[in-house]
């Protein structure tokens, strides 16, 4: 019926790398465009990897019993299988344990949140969703915009069942006409990330004040408006076409950048204990795909 | 407006000379920051009418901002 979310457990990739470090063109407006001052590159842990620390840690720390696990990738090392359930099997997840993936970026978690609210019942009673992804795998080392951008991360959150109906609002939405906008091709045989920014950027911008606006006219004191950081810029478009106050809008970008499907979970964890039982929050994920997912969620 | 205003507005919003074939992929300064430059000087300069143009969010060429203003 309703859905606990636990504090995110998350993982940044090890290495700092300094945007200034990267920038050629001194010009070039990282302040405003970009909002972060460094990106976390992971070099030695996988996908898998990252996702076995932060589900072993979550499972330790709420002492969790998930009946499920969602898993939210789309950069796993192998085509086939996904590693989710090689990942919930190295965490110690019980093997009857629902395992499943979902390939998704930027837009994963809300759409995990929305999938967990409809698996979670009296028996079903818990379970995980953990995001993970490394786009600096694909990046080509001359593509100067994208490396900008982007950190590779995981994260996993414990979902509890609640019995009041707190998922109160739920907008989806994709583009599939614009599906190149974020891709991986095949270039000279590897795999690199080709992203037409201002494309996602259109979408975004498109999409994302139209979902809030309608939020807003049905539900009324909204007390935080989780919105995917993609970039300054975007985040700013959005607030100021939604016309919200940007103190009801946590951003991350003093900690990373753009951590793909971990963003969310990492704007939660990182304003937890700020959001109070009852409060109203809105959680907005939205790119490559392209889709979008907006939630309204009533805090228990 | 007419066309001529129109390249003259972009050009100014983007600091880079356009012509009327210009677009945000041969455009180097047309990036999502361009593109709000231009929304930003249409709004000013329409007195905030152009941002009531639905789809002028979503231009990328100097022909659609034309198309659109034309309507």
């Amino acid at each position: 019926m309703g859905i606990q979310i636990c504090k995110p457990i998350v993982y940044l990739g090890a290495k700092k790398v300094f945007l200034k470090d990267i920038v050629l063109d001194k010009s070039y407006d990282l302040k405003n465009k970009i909002g972060s001052r460094i990106v976390h590159i992971e070099q030695k842990k996988s996908v898998l990897d990252m996702g076995i620390v932060v589900t072993k840690k979550c499972i330790e720390q709420y002492k969790a019993k998930p009946k499920f696990l969602i898993f939210v990738s789309q950069g796993q090392e192998k085509r086939l299988p996904s590693c989710a359930e090689e990942m919930a099997h190295k965490s110690n997840i019980d093997n009857k344990c629902l395992v499943l993936t979902i390939s998704s970026g930027c837009s994963g978690f809300a759409q995990a949140v929305y999938l967990a609210n409809k698996l979670l019942s009296k028996e079903m009673n818990q379970g995980l969703i953990v995001c993970a992804e490394k786009y600096s795998t694909y990046i080509k080392k001359s593509d100067l915009k994208t490396r900008l951008l982007f950190s590779d991360a995981a994260s996993s959150t414990l979902v509890k069942y609640s019995k009041k109906k707190n998922l109160l609002e739920n907008f989806f939405g994709y583009d599939g006409q614009n599906s190149n906008s974020l891709e991986v091709i095949n270039d000279n045989k590897k795999e690199v990330l080709n992203m037409d920014g201002f494309r996602v950027f259109l979408f975004s911008i498109k999409n994302i004040p139209i979902t809030i606006k309608r939020i807003i006219k049905k539900a009324k004191n909204i007390n935080f408006f989780f919105i995917h950081p993609g970039s300054k810029i975007l985040l700013d478009t959005i607030i100021n076409k939604v016309k919200i106050k940007s103190n009801k809008v946590p951003t991350t970008f003093h900690i990373t950048g753009n951590t793909v499907s971990t963003s969310l979970p990492l704007l939660l964890k990182d304003n937890f204990n700020k959001i109070k039982k009852n409060d109203k929050i809105v959680i907005s994920g939205f790119g490559v795909g392209l889709s979008y997912a907006t939630l309204l969620v009533k805090w228990i | 407006m007419n066309k001529s205003e129109i390249i003259k507005l972009v050009s100014k919003a983007l600091g880079q000379k356009v012509t009327e074939s210009s677009n945000h992929k041969n455009t180097k300064k047309w990036d999502s920051l361009g593109q709000l430059q231009i929304l930003a000087s249409l709004d000013k300069i329409t007195k905030g009418r152009s941002s009531k143009i639905q789809k002028l969010d979503s231009v990328s060429s100097v022909k659609e901002i034309i198309k659109l203003l034309k309507k």
